[in-house]
């Protein structure tokens, strides 16, 4: 028998495919799928080396299990770990600063120059800050406070460049495309070390932060400004800001309703 | 346009078309669960980029799911496996009548490489143009002309029947 092979395959595939039915769960597995991807939840059995979050110099996706984690599967059991995808990082670090009810204490400074020192009621966003702004005399210090509701009530003083406060930072990390860098030892703890580049009206900056491993609050940031810079904004090139996360107690919490001294005015402001 | 709404057209859309591409997908891979499979990846990579595409997603998704499947299988060593899986008795002699003929045939497509596969399955189940084949895999028409050639006679050789080979 004699058949022609083109005819005889088109007809065959039609044969094998005639009773095909889509599942009415497919879409929404796939969906599943899609959101558990986008929230970083998925959960692998992955090779030692990224377990161990040494996932140094790379950006961290969810994607199809690598070859080593496919070895993996010959050799005896590992400890299971989440995968620090971006989309899960960014979703414990957001929760984390969404969550918190602690103090904040936070320090900044410009190159080596102590500039601000603030406290911060995560509960209501209320802060006090002491600024010490540069002048002809030295230093003056300056004061920016809150009001009941965490809006700028007090002194305002020039733009600045793009200091971030753990909020705005967690509306950073979900808009722009970060890389995780690895595990870093910070002022004693475990913490991950996540960058990325944003834009200011002075060129490209590029963030750091180093996010606590247990509790996954910022514990710094440094930001640093790239390209040719004019004169007066020389000494702003590299910002620090550190962050203490306090717990909630009398004290801290006074810290945050501080009145400003009687010799200072208020000149300008919210 | 919100992102449920946004899902609700991707949704009606596999409604309509859902039936052909669960076909091709289960031709690409030999198996209904592994083609479920499939479209269920491509779909979720859809959903990806969503909000960046225009127009008719079929296109997207037929080509998503074609490139997933030599992906995986040339990654996941899936030949190999194929291969080791296929029993004797599927081979086809001249005594087999021209029902086992074809589904030997439709069998046989998993010996056959990813490429050569892919091109068979849009030329003889989505009848596709050679211009078209090249469009979605993404290579030029002498590939598509070489790779339905060389499968072709794959076929032809794997299922040992008196098959004759227009040219």
């Amino acid at each position: 028998m004699t058949l022609d092979l083109e005819d005889a395959l088109r007809e065959g595939m039609q044969r094998h495919t005639s009773d095909v039915v889509v599942p009415p769960q497919l879409f929404a597995s796939a969906e599943r799928r899609y959101r558990m991807r986008r929230n970083g939840t998925r959960v692998l059995v992955l090779s030692g080396v990224v377990a161990t979050g040494v996932a140094v110099g790379a950006s961290v996706a969810a994607g199809p299990v690598s070859a080593p984690a496919r070895h993996a599967a010959s050799r005896p059991p590992l400890t299971t770990a989440p995968l620090e995808t971006v989309g899960y990082l960014r979703a414990r670090i957001t929760a984390a600063i969404d969550g918190s009810d602690a103090i904040l204490h936070s320090t900044h400074k410009y190159g080596d120059n102590p500039v601000e020192d603030r406290w911060t009621d995560m509960r209501t966003g209320r802060y006090f800050e002491t600024w010490r702004q540069p002048d002809e005399h030295g230093h003056q210090t300056v004061y920016r406070v809150s009001g009941q509701d965490g809006t700028l009530a007090g002194i305002d003083t020039k733009p600045r460049t793009a200091l971030l406060s753990p909020t705005q930072l967690r509306d950073a990390l979900i808009h722009h495309k970060i890389t995780v860098i690895g595990h870093e030892r910070l002022r004693g703890r475990d913490t991950v070390h996540v960058k990325y580049q944003s834009k200011s009206p002075f060129g490209v900056v590029y963030v750091d932060t180093w996010v606590d491993a247990k509790s996954d609050l910022p514990l710094r940031i440094v930001e640093q400004l790239g390209g040719p810079l004019p004169d007066y904004m020389q000494d702003y090139r590299r910002a620090d800001t550190d962050f203490y996360w306090l717990p909630r107690t009398p004290q801290n919490v006074a810290r945050t309703t501080q009145t400003v001294p009687e010799q200072f005015k208020h000149t300008h402001g919210g | 346009v919100s992102r449920q709404r946004s899902f609700a057209e991707l949704e009606s859309f596999l409604a309509v078309r859902g039936r052909a591409l669960l076909g091709s997908a289960i031709l690409l891979t030999g198996s209904r669960e592994a083609g479920e499979d499939l479209l269920q990846h491509a779909l979720e990579r859809v959903m990806r980029q969503w909000y960046r595409l225009d127009g008719d997603p079929e296109g997207y998704l037929r080509r998503t799911m074609y490139n997933l499947a030599t992906d995986r299988w040339r990654g996941l060593g899936r030949r190999r496996e194929a291969l080791a899986r296929v029993p004797v008795s599927d081979r086809v002699g001249d005594h087999a009548d021209a029902v086992d003929l074809r589904d030997a045939l439709v069998r046989a497509l998993r010996l056959v490489s990813p490429q050569q596969r892919a091109v068979l399955v849009l030329r003889y189940w989505e009848q596709q143009s050679e211009s078209e084949i090249a469009r979605t895999l993404g290579c030029s028409i002498g590939t598509v002309k070489s790779a339905a050639s060389r499968g072709l006679k794959r076929l032809r050789d794997i299922t040992g029947a008196d098959l004759v080979i227009r040219v």
